[in-house]
Parts: structure tokens; C-alpha cells; sequence
């Protein structure tokens, strides 16, 4: 980027499973949480009934970085085509993000050398993680690291620590590949659900 | 500061003041030259498109075809309308649907607009054509160019839907529309629609506003359509 800053912009597609290989260290209680969704085969998916996926669950359908010196924007095509902001301005978290959560949280960035660092608090409850439906809580705090090791991948290294679902942190990471002549397209979560004709 | 500063000063404003063209104020500006309209801009609700309301200019009557007034009057609220099922307002209607702001990112050859109502967003190109074989969309495809410092951003494709505004002026498929945003200071942009729709009007109109930009420290913030629509899950919309 003209600021020196690596240019994470371009539409990326999730490379391997979207879902955890493994178990975070869960309590007791998100377990059994994490068992009785199992259980339901999915029937309380919020991504069923088009709700957002929050912060750390992904789609197979591609994602767009928007990039500007003092914000970065993941475009979603798919859940519910939307967007997260990351604030590169140098603000903090606001005082109060915890009274009132949002099902994206809040998100601060900053770089550490080429590496894009994301920090994320404020999130709600009702996200899960992954389709298989592993739960977290709304003391969720995720530090994100985007980086570019080659030009045509995105790493993203996840560090997830919540301290009243995990009882200690969980880390893993997930690699984006290129899509360099791809546009996101329309996806529309309700129109499927509801099987309106879009032609 | 000094006289000699404070003299200059007024010498200058003497000088320039009488034929000040409209475009003299900065505004800012990307490191290629064009208009920077990067921000949080705030617009005025349009609920119904024909009327003048603060801020806006409105079309006045609309040159209805048989199809179009014959849509429009049967057009009820209270029976089915598409945003009560979360589906997406498409362009218009999001850009006319009031209290909620819009974010424009503006970087390289696109432009995304992302929007406060229903946390949707909408990229514009601004290095290609619309594609031949245009796939109809709820907010169609839209490609952006530069009329000297005028962004001009030409939509087509629309699935034809949605509808233009809260009252429910229709437009089908056929629409064609153009929008040209004019930054006419740091904080206000000029916007102008222009609705060219042949199946729906026998001629184009326009709708003219100024949007503006919002204080700092304020944001968007999260909107979730599904989240609690009592509206519609208790049955006071179909």
C-alpha cells in the first residue's frame, strides 16, 4: 500500500474444512452445551434462520478485505452478507462494549511489522464457532493475525480465550487462497430460506 | 498573527470572493487526485420520492406507464412486503430508507458502500463494464466513473423486487439507474438519482438531496433483520 503497509485487499476463499479440528479445554457446562447442539443435528443453528455468524465462524463462500489506512472491512458473500470493520485509528475498545454485545463484537487493529493484528471483544453468546456448533461465551476474546506469506495465500492464526467457556486458550489457524478475477456475488440467506425466486 | 498576514489575507478574499465558482472549497482528496469520499455519511429518509422534504428535492408526480400505476395500486402493505421478511431493500430503497447511515470505503478500483440497514453491503466497480450476461440481483450490478470530480455510479440488473421507497413506488427489472455524487465541501456531498425505468415510467426522473457527513466518534452499528422480528413472527406483517 502507498503507506508501506501490506496490501491484504482481494477476494479470498477459505482453503480446507471451515470447522475446528479439534475441542477447545471446555467447562463442564459449554461440554454439555456443545453435546445437546450435537445432539439436535442442527436444528438451533442461528445460521439456519439466516442470523449472523459472528466472529469466527466462516462459509465456503468467498470473503472480501477492503483495505484503508485506519480501516479494514471483511466483506462476507454468504450467512448474512455482511461485514466486519476493524479500527486501525489507534482507538481502543469502548468502555461499555461489554453491557450491550453485538454478534460481531468490537474489533481493533493494528500492525506488527507485516502482520495484521485484530483484537475482538464484545461478542455475544449466541454465535457458534464452528457448523458443528462448539459453543463459546460472551467473554470471548479473539486475537486474529492476518499475514500474507506468499502472494497468492492468507494466513490467519486465531488465538480464542474465554474464560467462562475454556479453561484455557484455544489456538488454530485457517488459510485463504486468491482469488484474484473472482467478485463477491449476491448471496441472500432469506431468499433461500423463504425460496423466493430471485431470477 | 501578523498585519501583513491579516492584510494579505483580506487583499486575497477581496481579490478571489467575487467569482468564487462552486467547487473552490477543498475537499479531500485520494493520493491520485480524485475525490476522497471516504466517511460515515447520514441522508435524508425519502419516503415517498415525489415529495420535497429537508434536504431533498423531490421528483413531483411520477410519469407512470399502465404497468407502473397499475403496480402501485396494488400495492399493499399490509399484504406482503419484501423488506418484512428481511429480504435485501436493494439499492434504492437503501439509500432512501431514513435513519440509518451509510459508510463509503473507497480504495483502488472499487468502492464498497456498506450499509447501516441490515448491515448489507454493495460494491461498485470502478475499472470495468457492466458483463453481457448480467445476472438479475436484488441490487444489481453497479459500475462506477469519473465526470471530472463527480463519482457517477450506473446500476442495472436489478431483479426488480424491491421497490424505491416506503410508500412503495415500484420499478421493475428494466431499471436503469444513475446516481452522481458530488463532494460540494469537506462534509456535504450533492446526490442525485436518476430513475430510468420504461417499464414502469413512460420518461426518467430524478431526485436530488445533500447527504452529510457524520461526527466523529460516531459509527455504524450492528443491525440484525432476523434478530427479534416480532413484526413478522407475530403475524403484524406478512
Amino acid at each position: 500500500m502507498p503507506d508501506g503497509a501490506v496490501d491484504l485487499s482481494g477476494v479470498w476463499v477459505l482453503s480446507g474444512s471451515p470447522n475446528l479440528s479439534s475441542d477447545p479445554a471446555y467447562t463442564p457446562e459449554a461440554r454439555k452445551l456443545y453435546e445437546t447442539r450435537k445432539a439436535n443435528k442442527g436444528k438451533d443453528d442461528p445460521s439456519a434462520v439466516c442470523l449472523p455468524n459472528g466472529l469466527v465462524r466462516v462459509t465456503p463462500f468467498p470473503y472480501k478485505i477492503v483495505q484503508t489506512p485506519k480501516m479494514v472491512v471483511l466483506l462476507s458473500e454468504g450467512n448474512t452478507h455482511s461485514y466486519r470493520r476493524f479500527f486501525l485509528d489507534g482507538r481502543g475498545h469502548p468502555k461499555d462494549v461489554n453491557d450491550d454485545p453485538s454478534w460481531t463484537g468490537d474489533s481493533i487493529g493494528k500492525w506488527e511489522q507485516d502482520t495484521l493484528v485484530v483484537d475482538t471483544v464484545g461478542a455475544n453468546d449466541k454465535t457458534w464457532l464452528d457448523n458443528t456448533g462448539r459453543p463459546h461465551s460472551d467473554e470471548l476474546h479473539v486475537v486474529e493475525r492476518y499475514r500474507r506469506p506468499d502472494l497468492g495465500h492468507l494466513e490467519v492464526a486465531y488465538t480464542l480465550e474465554d474464560p467462562k467457556d475454556f479453561t484455557k486458550p484455544y489456538t488454530f489457524r485457517r488459510t485463504f487462497t486468491l482469488a484474484p478475477t473472482w467478485e463477491l456475488e449476491e448471496y441472500v440467506c432469506q431468499a433461500i430460506l423463504d425460496g423466493v425466486d430471485t431470477q | 498573527m501578523t498585519r501583513a498576514f491579516v492584510f494579505t489575507t483580506i487583499l486575497a478574499l477581496l481579490v478571489v470572493a467575487p467569482g468564487v465558482p462552486a467547487q473552490t472549497k477543498d475537499i479531500p482528496r485520494m493520493p491520485d487526485g480524485k475525490p476522497n469520499f471516504n466517511g460515515i455519511w447520514d441522508h435524508p429518509y425519502v419516503p415517498d420520492v415525489t415529495q420535497d422534504r429537508e434536504n431533498q428535492k423531490g421528483s413531483g408526480p411520477l410519469p407512470f406507464t399502465a404497468w407502473g400505476a397499475d403496480n402501485f395500486k396494488n400495492y399493499d402493505v399490509s399484504k406482503f412486503d419484501y423488506t418484512g421478511h428481511c429480504l435485501p431493500f436493494g439499492l434504492m430503497r437503501s439509500m432512501n430508507v431514513g435513519g440509518y447511515p451509510i459508510q463509503i470505503v473507497q480504495y483502488g478500483s472499487y468502492i464498497a458502500e456498506l450499509f447501516e440497514q441490515s448491515n448489507w453491503f454493495h460494491v461498485v466497480a470502478m475499472t470495468r463494464d457492466h458483463p453481457k450476461d448480467l445476472e438479475s440481483t436484488w441490487f444489481g450490478d453497479s459500475v462506477g466513473k469519473w465526470d471530472g470530480d463527480t463519482l457517477v455510479v450506473d446500476t442495472t440488473g436489478s431483479n426488480g423486487k424491491t421497490r424505491i421507497d416506503t410508500i412503495g413506488h415500484p420499478l421493475s427489472d428494466q431499471v436503469h439507474l444513475t446516481e452522481r455524487f458530488r463532494l460540494t465541501d469537506p462534509d456535504h456531498i450533492s446526490y442525485e438519482v436518476t430513475v430510468d425505468d420504461p417499464k414502469t415510467y413512460t420518461k426518467p426522473w430524478k431526485n436530488t438531496r445533500t447527504m452529510w457527513r457524520m461526527k466523529p466518534g460516531q459509527e455504524l452499528i450492528e443491525y440484525s433483520c432476523e434478530e427479534n422480528n416480532r413484526d413478522f413472527t407475530q403475524g403484524h406483517i406478512k
